[in-house]
């Protein structure tokens, strides 16, 4: 296809919009990501949906209903087990996805037959979202980000310096809960689009493209969201183009600025 | 009035007790000087007043339980570990504490930082970084502020000029300072008060009379020498 004819597809563009919305998203939620290092984190939690996953296809409902309460488990359980427990989060995050990740698994194989959506779930496919799909992730995420917009320097303070942030009167228990929350409600959200596989990519790859460009806070957020919305523009073009798969064209862009910066900074130095 | 009364305190971490039922009061608009060995509780004491430890017995700040009066509270931690792959320049930092942004300038001009405004604040040096962390104590205008060792990474000129800046703060806006330090040379000069902690409170009052070598060794259980550069320095600040 060329570029006009990609532009005609009212689809395409409507794909393009939502991923463009949820990459906003990311490269926000994402520099908290890297700050607080809980890359792993959203990670384990991708991987853990297919439980969700599971269960939706076992009850025939849709998965974001399953997801969702599948991925406010695992924030749950992760926060308070890492509140509790004298175990590395690291291991914890391993350890418990891996049960949910089994137990999904097992209770696939009982669904008889070749599921086609499962690959869709695991590499993503954006443009595998209904109408509901599409309205379900639109509203969510328009919470997640006003929430994040309306409480950035708290969320900030918190999880760069918790004791300053309880002097200055911020319940930091409640934050940091409620930043698990999020971030376990976006990668669910993500997972349709961007794959379990490839999820992470778009919550890290633009804040550490940022990183190695700012020079400021100020800088890591705009940067951070210039090349979130950049990865997944020619990301769409590019899968567009070549017929290539939307969410590994978007890493595969993203990826490609990573090392581009990265090397520019070996050099400089 | 005190700015801080503590009865009956009791501290636990795990099963062991580090701080063992300790009470005193701190008037407002004083300097005091905490001391005591490593391992003393100086650390857990400051930490708990700031509500980061359970405890037993009562802690007061201007009457009222701690708790309620955190934001009348500045606090300098002993360790502070800044994140050397985040961009955040001093003005960020410090405006994650206080949106005012004239009271950021102000408190940067106070502490001669401000050439340092846009500056990553993990590219400081130690000092520096020192200086900063201050400024943050005494940004929202704080009735209490609590240094836990501000001069460990800062040299002897520095150190100088830093007593200078508390001395002048707590002059000038009646801001009652407890500061922990090793530096038991100088203490004689800035403070008004001493506490002695070693788990148990072992001298509690002004710094003349309770200043001494006697007190010192059964702190400390050793000898110390107090050398008479302290009184130098005090005699050329006053």
């Amino acid at each position: 296809m060329n570029l006009p004819e990609i532009f005609s597809y009212t689809f395409f563009i409507k794909s393009l919009l939502i991923s463009l919305w949820i990459s906003l998203v990311f490269s926000i939620l994402g520099i908290f990501v890297l700050i607080r290092r809980m890359s792993f984190f959203s990670d384990g939690l991708a991987h853990s949906i297919i439980l969700s996953l599971a269960l939706a296809f076992l009850f025939n409902q849709n998965f974001f209903y399953f997801a969702l309460i599948g991925g406010f488990l695992f924030s749950c359980l992760i926060y308070f087990l890492e509140k509790k427990s004298k175990i590395y989060s690291d291991a914890l995050i391993g350890l418990i996805f891996v049960f949910f990740l089994s137990l999904g698994l097992i209770l696939m194989s009982q669904k008889a037959g070749y599921q086609p959506e499962l690959l869709n779930f695991l590499v993503g496919n954006i443009l595998s979202l209904n109408n509901f799909d599409f309205f379900f992730v639109l509203v969510v995420s328009f919470v997640i980000l006003v929430f994040l917009i309306l409480n950035f320097k708290k969320f900030s303070l918190v999880l760069t310096d918790k004791i300053e942030a309880k002097i200055r009167g911020i319940n930091v228990d409640l934050y940091e809960f409620l930043f698990y929350i999020l971030l376990g409600s976006t990668v669910v959200l993500g997972i349709k689009i961007a794959g379990v596989v490839l999820v992470t990519a778009f919550l890290i790859l633009p804040p550490t493209i940022a990183s190695l460009i700012a020079t400021s806070y100020r800088g890591l957020l705009f940067f951070s969201i210039f090349f979130g919305l950049l990865n997944s523009f020619l990301g769409f073009l590019i899968s567009g183009i070549y017929n290539f798969p939307i969410s590994a064209s978007i890493s595969f862009v993203g990826s490609i600025f990573f090392f581009i910066f990265f090397v520019y900074q070996l050099l400089k130095k | 009035m005190n700015a801080l009364e503590i009865k009956n305190l009791r501290v636990k971490l795990g099963e062991e007790e580090i701080i063992k039922g300790i009470s005193f009061n701190i008037p407002e608009g004083i300097i005091t000087a905490l001391i005591g060995p490593n391992g003393a509780g100086k650390s857990i004491l400051l930490k708990t007043i700031i509500g980061l430890f359970p405890y037993e017995g009562e802690i007061k700040i201007f009457n009222k339980d701690h708790r309620e009066m955190l934001p009348l509270i500045g606090y300098l931690p002993q360790y502070y570990e800044v994140d050397s792959l985040l961009p955040l320049t001093v003005y960020e930092f410090l405006n994650f504490s206080c949106e005012d942004k004239k009271r950021i300038m102000e408190v940067l001009e106070e502490i001669d930082m401000e050439k340092y405004k846009n500056h990553p604040i993990s590219k400081l040096s130690g000092g520096q970084r020192q200086r900063i962390l201050f400024g943050r104590a005494i940004l929202n205008n704080p009735k209490i502020v609590l240094l836990d060792e501000p001069m460990s990474e800062i040299d002897i000129v520095g150190q100088k000029e830093f007593y200078e800046i508390i001395k002048n703060l707590n002059k000038n806006f009646k801001i009652t300072f407890i500061v922990v330090t090793h530096e038991i040379t100088v203490v004689n000069s800035f403070a008004d008060k001493v506490l002695c902690l070693n788990r148990n409170l072992i001298c509690d009052g002004p710094v003349d009379e309770l200043f001494q070598e006697e007190v010192l060794r059964k702190l400390y259980k050793r000898e110390i020498f107090i050398y008479p550069f302290n009184k130098e320095i005090k005699d050329e600040s006053s």
